[in-house]
């Protein structure tokens, strides 16, 4: 009787501990299905950003001002250049 | 034997256990209460009060030119919002957040009391990632403030199309261009969750099987390159230097397929600060503005009356040496021109060649014709707030009409009908749609909605552009836009405004040029309308608007890689003005 009683108990408490280790494992997994759904959308963001900054960066109308710029440098630089050096007699 | 003590002990422990079961049975009575009487009541309120509906935003898909720059896009940012109704101390935390976010303390400190009974206070929108660092480290209790996350719309190119594109509010509203067009697609389906929420607020558990995520927009591809928009603005701002005009506007298009590669109006605003718009920049003018479109209307008229054998590549016209009566009203030329060919006609831009064409073709001639090309009609392309212009029903024609139609006036037209109907000249007489959408990217792409109407001949447009058109270019009113590399066709067009008295206007002036290239396979048709220029010596849209749509032409050809159709001696020849 009593041995019937205990197996009855463990068996029980077994199939009650099998639950709790389910449903933990459960929470697991949603919390790790949380944390991926989390991080993707970081990485989206991420990817947004540096899209952003690469098309700011390489926008033409950017390149172009600077391109620019450094040509009418050159051009002054060299006219400067012309003008100091000294004549041949 | 029983003590005296006995019973009175008796008496207390049947006292204590009377009171233990009453107090038992109130216990059990308010428990059976609560959990079966009044169940439904309370469960609804607990769950009321820890799961929280969110709405989950969509994030607003990318806009890209035809190349795949970006054009518009979306970022993730954070914004500040206080419970004033938990802040113990509204100077502390008026001056932290203040300093924080750069705003004024006392104004937030009195926004903080004047609002210390609701729940919700917005402190500062959209933040920068430095702003949202000092919130954090001022280390305010966590129940007064929180951040909620929101989409700021940036876009990369500045202000570089910003009357195509137009822009969204803080809210996310969008106005104008194609992201309000094109609204329902970029925008996105918002999500759902239910959140499990502890007593203070703080979410503990997200309800997995309640969740609907949030659906990101439709990346859309448009028409646009955003190297030949660029080579146009700067064109344009140049031209605004120049002639000082009201506004301007420019549009660029490939006859073939009727998408549009550029399109510019002045004045224009930055579609990332709207705030600092001026008050004239928000009219797309290629499209919102209508106008009369004078001498660029004389082509199609010619073209249509050639396809319906009214009248001869071959004929002459007597103009009557400047002033022809037309009923009760007497036409003038600008100059004195007697017997002119057919082609002279146009080269010469005379509007009273033009009416005696108009008495050919008919006043109904003359209405099928500007219906056919689409006037008085949208001509559909993807952007809110286009004008139809305005073309009065034949019953409204009068004798007047003969005449000042086909010299382009009682008739309101915007610039972008004008460029798709010579757009139908350039590609052999097929009206195409004009149009900004290409395609969706990394999705079933929809097919842009582009109608495609046969309305003349071949033959008849042929002789039109490559014949009349050209020697606009080479001997006519359009001689300023000679290219040195390109055969170009042309015509040109200066209207006059009205006057607040309803007569025309003798000093302002509407200057227009419209232009493609090369003439036997055109890649481009441009148009370019100046309103009210005030400086530069004159207002004709020869001397105004032509040289710049020649430089747009020019510029687009070269960067579009077409070789050039012009033997290389005529270029050293003739060096353009």
């Amino acid at each position: 009787m009593f041995f019937r009683f205990c197996a009855a108990l463990s068996l029980v408490v077994l199939i009650a501990v099998v639950g709790i280790t389910l449903e933990k494992q459960l929470l697991d997994l949603k919390r790790e299905q949380t944390l991926q759904v989390f991080r993707l959308e970081q990485l989206e963001e991420k990817y947004a950003r540096l899209k952003l900054r690469t098309q700011e960066l390489g926008a033409p109308s950017r390149l172009l001002e600077s391109l620019e710029q450094a040509s009418a440098e050159r051009a002054v630089h060299r006219s400067q250049a012309t003008a100091n050096r000294p004549r041949p007699r | 034997m029983t003590s005296p003590s006995e019973p009175r002990l008796a008496w207390r422990s049947i006292s204590v256990l009377l009171t233990l079961t009453l107090i038992w049975c109130v216990l059990m009575g308010r428990m059976i209460q609560i959990q079966w009487v009044q169940r439904d009541k309370f469960s609804s309120r607990a769950t009321r009060q820890q799961l929280h509906e969110e709405v989950t935003p969509a994030r607003p898909g990318d806009l890209f030119d035809r190349r795949g720059r970006l054009l518009a896009t979306t970022i993730a940012v954070q914004s500040l919002y206080v419970d004033p109704a938990h802040i113990i101390d509204p100077l502390n935390t008026a001056c932290s957040l203040a300093n924080a976010t750069g705003i004024d303390p006392a104004d937030l400190q009195q926004r903080l009391i004047d609002q210390r009974e609701k729940r919700f206070l917005w402190i500062k929108r959209r933040l920068t990632d430095a702003e949202v660092a000092q919130v954090i480290a001022a280390n305010l209790p966590r129940a007064e403030w929180g951040f909620r996350p929101e989409y700021l719309r940036v876009y990369p190119q500045g202000s570089l199309a910003a009357h195509v594109l137009g822009w969204r509010d803080i809210d996310g509203t969008p106005h104008g261009g194609v992201e309000e067009s094109l609204n329902s697609r970029l925008r996105g389906e918002p999500g759902q969750r239910t959140v499990v929420r502890d007593a203070r607020g703080f979410v503990i558990d997200v309800v997995e099987c309640d969740t609907i995520p949030a659906q990101a927009g439709e990346n859309i591809q448009l028409t646009l390159d955003i190297m030949s928009q660029l080579h146009v603005e700067r064109r344009m701002d140049e031209l605004m230097e120049t002639h000082k005009p009201v506004g301007a506007c420019a549009t660029v298009l490939d006859p073939a397929t009727g998408e549009v590669l550029a399109m510019v109006s002045r004045p224009a605003f930055d579609p990332t600060h709207p705030e600092t718009a001026p008050e004239n920049s928000w009219r797309n003018l290629a499209i919102q503005a209508a106008y009369e479109p004078g001498s660029t209307i004389k082509p199609v008229i010619v073209a249509w009356g050639l396809d319906q054998q009214l009248i001869q590549t071959t004929d002459t016209i007597n103009c009557e040496r400047g002033a022809y009566r037309m009923g009760p009203r007497v036409l003038h030329d600008h100059h004195r021109y007697g017997v002119l060919s057919l082609k002279d006609v146009l080269v010469k831009s005379s509007n009273i060649g033009m009416a005696k064409i108009g008495e050919k073709l008919t006043n109904p001639g003359l209405h099928a014709v500007m219906t056919q090309f689409g006037f008085g009609h949208r001509t559909g392309i993807e952007l809110p707030g286009e004008l139809h212009g305005t073309l009065h029903p034949l019953e409204k024609w009068t004798v007047y009409s003969t005449g000042s139609i086909p010299m382009g006036q009682e008739m309101l037209a915007t610039p972008l009908q004008i460029l798709a109907a010579h757009a139908a000249l350039a590609n052999g007489g097929r009206w195409v749609t004009p149009h900004l959408y290409l395609g969706s990217v990394g999705r079933h792409s929809i097919a842009p909605n582009v109608l495609t109407t046969d309305l003349v001949r071949p033959e008849s447009t042929r002789w039109v552009v490559e014949e009349a058109m050209v020697d606009v270019i080479q001997r006519g009113t359009g001689t300023k836009a000679k290219l040195d590399s390109y055969s170009l066709f042309g015509k040109t067009g200066t209207s006059q405004k009205m006057d607040p008295d309803g007569r025309y206007s003798h000093t302002r002036h509407i200057s227009s040029f419209v232009c493609g290239a090369p003439v036997h396979n055109p890649r481009v048709v441009v148009i370019v309308t100046v309103d009210e220029p005030t400086q530069g010596g004159s207002d004709y849209g020869g001397m105004v608007a032509a040289p710049a749509a020649a430089d747009i032409v020019d510029d687009l050809l070269k960067y579009m890689q077409v070789p050039s159709d012009l033997p290389t001696k005529t270029a050293e020849a003739k060096p353009r003005e």
